[in-house]
């Protein structure tokens, strides 16, 4: 094996990396993983507050919803984006929201987003939902304007 | 090992760099950026909240979202979704977009005098208008409530490609509604 053959095992390597997945269908990460750092559990909080509170972190973040459901606790939300300059881009943002009762008065909020084609699999990008949904939550509850 | 021996005393610095620079390559294609999509606050500063919400006293709930549907049916758009239970609205519609330059038109024509121009060209641009509109009680107080609107849109060129696609953040824009709104509930609640 040469010098040459190696590099063109390594090009191939790569673009097997970059190949389109067939199976789109049922493509998703880590289901356990994805859940965990997509789901927030709140305690003594009442579904129709968490759920507006989700609506207005939603607006906060440029988001028009689309649907909300108050028997189903489920939110969808589009934000149009458009990115200028040498790489520019139109893509939309689909933000879905579940609230679902788990017992124990305790409250389960999912979020799970999908950036144009691809589905969100950055942690951090739920973290700061999350810390934008928490201060909603506290505004809610001491809101005194 | 003795290739990589030879390698070594040979070709490596010269292959190690054509190696190097086809990994990252590859690598720089796959790559997604850094934050994929940005969901923190810091997107949205104050003004663009206050722009969009107005407080309304001595109103109920199903008031202002009567007012709200009415002034939404005023001004043409269709009610996709509304939900009593947590006061919000979902509304949109379908439009013509005036082009933004005037100079167009004159570009048009003048290629309707050269004789290329088609049928399409005389079109005006199309766009599709979504927005919300969110009731929140203002706790503390009876009877009171803040309303949110947030709107974007979608604009397709006469060729019909996207050709825009934004939120709308014009002040004038959120003024007029509001506006429009004050009147609907003021004719609401007056029974008028």
């Amino acid at each position: 094996m040469n010098a040459r053959t190696l590099a063109l095992l390594a090009l191939f390597l790569v673009l097997a990396g970059c190949a389109a997945p067939t199976a789109s269908v049922t493509a998703g990460g880590n289901q356990a993983e994805l859940r965990h750092m997509q789901t927030r559990e709140y305690q003594q909080l009442d579904r129709r507050s968490a759920m507006r509170a989700v609506i207005a972190t939603l607006q906060d973040l440029g988001f028009v919803v689309d649907r909300a459901e108050y028997e189903l606790g489920l939110m969808t939300a589009t934000r149009f984006e458009e990115r200028s300059g040498p790489r520019a881009d139109k893509h939309i943002v689909r933000v879905t929201v579940t609230v679902t009762e788990r017992p124990g008065q305790r409250l389960s909020v999912r979020a799970n987003a999908r950036y144009g084609e691809r589905a969100v699999e950055d942690p951090e990008a739920y973290q700061d939902f999350f810390a934008a949904l928490d201060k909603a939550l506290f505004l809610t509850a001491n809101r005194v304007d | 090992m003795r290739m990589n021996a030879q390698l070594a005393t040979t070709e490596r610095p010269r292959h190690t760099a054509a190696l190097v620079l086809i990994l990252l390559t590859g690598l720089a294609a796959c790559a997604t950026t850094p934050k994929q999509v940005e969901l923190s606050l810091t997107e949205a500063p104050l003004e663009i909240r206050e722009m969009q919400t107005r407080s309304f006293d001595d109103t109920t709930e199903p008031q202002i979202l009567a007012s709200a549907i009415a002034v939404l049916q005023d001004m043409g758009y269709s009610i996709d979704e509304v939900e009593q239970e947590l006061g919000i609205i979902s509304a949109s519609k379908r439009a013509d977009a005036t082009p933004e330059e005037k100079g167009r038109y004159v570009l048009y024509a003048l290629d309707c005098v050269l004789g290329s121009c088609t049928a399409w060209q005389l079109e005006p641009d199309k766009q599709i208008i979504e927005l919300t509109l969110a009731v929140f009680p203002r706790q503390g107080f009876t009877d009171s409530n803040a309303v949110r609107v947030t709107i974007q849109r979608q604009v397709w060129n006469r060729a019909g490609q996207l050709s825009l696609q934004q939120p709308i953040d014009e002040e004038q824009v959120y003024q007029d509604l509001f506006t429009k709104l004050t009147k609907s509930v003021f004719y609401e609640v007056n029974g008028l």
